[in-house]
Formats: structure tokens, sequence, C-alpha cells
């Protein structure tokens, strides 16, 4: 197995591919890799020893090229695994232009680079089709499954304010278009007064002011610290609100990976609002979480378009935005509704991912008397 | 033929027992800076916290090859005596060993010694073999950089592993009886690891 670099927490999906790995018995060429190896964007020039000391393989020299070379001098062998972390859209994916995301197509190519390889790619992106013939793909879960150890750790929030004026959260921090999008829609809607919202690019959004003063100086130690911050920070905002416009990392794109911020809305006692791919939320229910579909109007969630999405998203769920003292009571009898999301977050979601993983896999090998 | 990484696609976790006087990061480092080794350790923050046993260590990784580091049972017994009583590490650390461990008696090295019969320090065979299999490669670290010479050829690499052989110089530490408390509770480490007091310094 050669480790190209991980990201911070990994340790569910890490174990997850050792542990499939040894299952199989022909001869194979294993990678693992953070996306960021082939995102045509990054140049990074670290010292690892200005660094403390845990685990620190993130930081050195590195750029597409080094990875790119290091996988092409370790392909051997006529089966490659790929286990690859994270996103697949880079700075660089026009939405207008390409269906998939920009990294998606280098994966792409390169099955096409080796014709005669069969490549096992596990991602986790859900609804990737890339429809090469030599390439399977089987997703392990988003970066929602990143910090597992620590998520188990977290209390969930203990209690909101009732006596809060604010409906909901939302919170906008690297500036991608669906959140641009978000905070204009708010503004224009006149929805901002209702509810806590963050907005780390301001100024790109004229008429409009944060009702939360965020700061990028949210982690001091180098890693994602997501626990911390919601522990440290995110809770207070959970306490006062009520609904959670979640404002995910994909959302133009067809394939989507879900992250902590999900994880958040649900340790936060929330009902959610998913701005995300199309299908975000029928996946969550498939899962097994409550997405409260008896209260939060998911209509937006089949709508391709994402634009209308967006609008739907806001326009069917305005008295939920809006309406505190109904917000306030609904929160109130469906309780145990979020504890039970808790111990999903906790239990079943790991349970899930590693076992559709897992089934995936072996049929694949046994298929493929791997 | 010795295997290489060139012919052999292990990847590699280094396994420290508890109170040991180089930790798993001081071998890593080694591999973070060897242009292939880089890719082929693996880390686990979990695991490293916890020190995590070989047998642990196998079971979440199947067919990894393991690095272990051992020292001297009686320079780790000076070494954890010397950590704790560290004149730099402020008192709230010794109480806390105290109250973790109410056994141990740190008035003076003698009867710290004394008090391991009551309370005693795991053997490093806890955490460097499972079952009747010990680690892959084993790192004396007194004879690190000898020890650590297979490793280097594994990945053909002239990067040296830029520590020191350990040499705590223990003699004078012990009496007689200390001597034997510590050949007795060790005895396993003794025999599996192949140490004998050094009557040289």
């Amino acid at each position: 197995m050669n480790i190209l670099k991980r990201p911070p927490g990994d340790q569910f999906t890490f174990r997850l591919f050792s542990q499939l790995l040894s299952k199989v018995k022909s001869p194979k060429d294993s990678f693992y890799l953070w996306s960021m190896c082939f995102d045509p964007s990054i140049d990074n020039h670290f010292k690892y020893e200005d660094f403390p000391a845990f685990l620190p393989e993130h930081y050195y020299h590195e750029n597409e090229m080094i990875y790119r070379r290091t996988m092409m001098d370790n392909i051997k062998n006529d089966l490659i695994i790929l286990g690859v972390k994270d996103h697949l859209t880079s700075r660089q994916f026009n939405p207008l232009k390409e269906r998939f995301p920009d990294m998606a197509i280098w994966l792409k190519q390169m099955a096409n680079f080796y014709p005669d390889k069969h490549i096992i790619l596990f991602t986790s992106l859900e609804n990737l089709e890339l429809d090469e013939p030599n390439m399977d793909i089987i997703p392990w879960g988003g970066d929602i499954t990143n910090h597992q150890k620590e998520y188990l750790g977290l209390e969930s929030l203990a209690g909101k304010n009732y006596n809060s004026r604010y409906n909901y959260l939302s919170l906008n921090r690297h500036p991608r278009p669906h959140r641009i999008m978000l905070v204009s829609k708010l503004r224009d809607l006149k929805l901002t007064e209702h509810g806590l919202v963050s907005c780390m690019f301001k100024n790109q959004i004229s008429g409009f002011e944060p009702t939360i003063n965020d700061s990028y100086e949210i982690y001091n130690n180098f890693s994602n610290d997501n626990v911390n911050n919601f522990k440290n920070k995110l809770a207070n905002y959970y306490k006062e609100t009520f609904v959670e416009i979640v404002a995910e990392t994909s959302y133009i794109e067809p394939v989507f990976n879900l992250t902590e911020k999900t994880l958040n809305s649900i340790y936060g006692k929330s009902f959610p609002i998913f701005l995300s791919s199309a299908g975000t939320v029928e996946f969550l229910r498939s899962m097994g979480m409550d997405v409260f579909d008896d209260i939060v109007n998911h209509n937006y969630d089949k709508i391709i378009d994402p634009g209308a999405r967006l609008h739907r998203a806001i326009t069917d769920n305005k008295e939920l935005l809006t309406d505190n003292v109904k917000v306030k009571t609904l929160h109130q009898k469906n309780l145990a509704r979020f504890d039970n999301n808790v111990d999903f977050a906790k239990n079943k979601m790991y349970n899930f991912y590693a076992t559709r993983a897992t089934k995936q896999f072996t049929k694949i090998i046994n298929d493929r008397n791997l | 033929m010795t295997a290489t990484y060139k012919t052999d696609d292990s990847f590699f976790y280094v396994v420290a027992p508890m109170r040991c006087a180089y930790s798993p990061w001081f071998v890593y480092k080694w591999f973070f800076h060897d242009g292939v080794g880089r890719f082929r350790a693996v880390r686990d923050q979990e695991a490293e916290e916890s020190k995590f046993t070989l047998a642990d260590i196998e079971d979440l990784y199947p067919g990894v090859k393991s690095i272990g580091l051992v020292m001297d049972p009686w320079a780790r017994a000076v070494y954890a005596y010397k950590e704790v009583i560290d004149p730099k590490k402020p008192e709230s650390y010794r109480d806390r060993v105290k109250s973790n461990y109410p056994g141990i008696d740190l008035s003076s090295f003698s009867k710290f010694i004394m008090s391991l019969t009551k309370f005693p320090m795991l053997p490093q065979r806890h955490w460097l073999y499972n079952g009747d299999r010990p680690v892959d490669y084993l790192l004396r670290v007194e004879h690190i950089n000898e020890d650590f010479k297979p490793i280097q050829d594994y990945f053909c690499s002239s990067v040296p592993l830029g520590l020191k052989d350990y040499d705590i110089g223990y003699k004078s530490y012990f009496t007689k009886s200390t001597r034997e408390i510590i050949q007795k509770i060790f005895a396993e480490d003794i025999d599996s690891f192949g140490y004998q007091f050094k009557d040289g310094k």
C-alpha cells in the first residue's frame, strides 16, 4: 500500500481501506490518498520541521506532479486499488462546461491510460459514475466519517434557548457559489433578521451584514479540529437557533460529499434544510436519518437546476425560517427525534458506510476472482 | 533475495511500549524524510495516543509490517523515574502520576524500584509481541542505528536515521537488590530481547 497523503482525522476510512485490501489475493497496486494530491491548483511549500510533531505528513513541498509520478512509478500489476478521500472539485471546475467535477475527469483519464488494468476506486462521493468499463466505483462515506473517535465522544447540544429571537442558522465560510447565492437570497427575501448568519465573503455581497462575526482562526493546531470548533463556537449558535440551512461542500455537481456540516447539524439538534447536490436528502433518508419530512418541506431535493433548487429550499420553508413561536413549539415536541438522530450519527451511520463498502468490494473481488 | 520496496508493497507501523525513551515519531521522522518511505508509513493518532499493542495494530491493519522500539529494562526504569521527577516538569505532573499510580514511591530511585513490586510497569513484550510472534523489525534504542539498517536496505535508502544510540548510563543508580528487582519483574523482556545488566558504566 502506498499512502500518498492523508487528511486529518481519516482513521475510519484508512482502517477500512487496510482491512479490505487484506481480502485481495491477487497482486495489486494500492494507493490511499487525499484528493488534493491531484488537485491541479495545489502547489504547497511547507517544512514539516516547522510544525508540531504529530501527524505532520501533509507539510512538505508538494504538487500534483509529485504524486502523479509516485503513482505511475508504483503501478506494476493488473489490479489498481485507489482509496481517495474528499471531494473531486477543484477551484478550476466550471459547472457551465463540465458535468463531472474536474478531478473526477482525471480519474477517468487514468482509466483510459491503463486500459488493460482493472481499477477499483473508493470515493467520498455519492453518485459518482464515470462509465469506464475497467473501473469499479465504491462510495465509502464522505468527510462526515472523519474524526470518528472525537465525534463519538462529543456530547450533543444539551438544550436550546427557547427565549431566542432567532429561527435559523446559516454558516458560510468558504465562498462557494451556492453559499453566495444563499446569502443573496436571504438578503433579497428579507430573511436575514430571523437568523444567525455568518459570511466570510461579505464584501462580495452588497447590502448585507452578517449576524455572526466569523474568522479564519478556528483551528489552532494545524488540523481540522471540527469537534472543538463545535464545542467552543458552533454550539453557541445552535443553542440560539432551531433550523439550520446546511450549506454543504457540494451543490452544483450531481455527485456529493457529505461532511461535518451535516454532522454538526445533527449534534446541534436543528431541523435541517440541505443545500447540497440533488438527492442528498433522499440519500440521508435511505441511510436511516430522520430528516423531519413532516416538518421540513424537502421537495427541493429532487430539483436538478441549482438556482431553482435553492429558491424552493428557502421559499417552501419560509414559515419555518420566520415564525418564531411555531418553530420553537415544533422543536419542543420533537426532542426525542433529535436524540434518535444523534444515535444514528454515533452508530448506524458508520455501520452503514462500512457495511455498504465491504459488501460492494467483496462482490467485486468474488465476481472477478481477485 | 531480501525484499525491498520495489518488489514488496508493505506498509509500516511503529510500535513503542509505554515509557520508552524514543517515541514512534522519532522513527516516523525518518520515513517522512525518505522519498519512498514517506508513502509507506502508517500513522494512527488514536493508536499512538492510546499505546495500542502489536496485536491491536495487526487487527486494524492486516498485513502491516511492524517496527518495535525496545530498551534495556534497567535503562527503562531509570528513564521512567527521571521522566517523572524531572525538575523541569511541573509539580502537577508528579501529582498526576502519584494519583494514577498510588503505589508508586517517588522519594528516591531505590524506593521507586521497590514500589514497582507492588505496581509493576508492564513488560515491553506486552506491546511488541502478538502471541508468540514479535514485531517484524525490532529496534533496540541502544543500537538503533545498527538495527535500523534493514529498514534502510528495504527502502534502498541512504538517508540517515538521525538519532543517537540511546545510553543513559544507569549502573550507578542501582544497588544489588534493586538490580535484581528489575531482573525479576522484567524477566520476560530480558529473556525475549536478550538484555543483561551493563556493568560498564
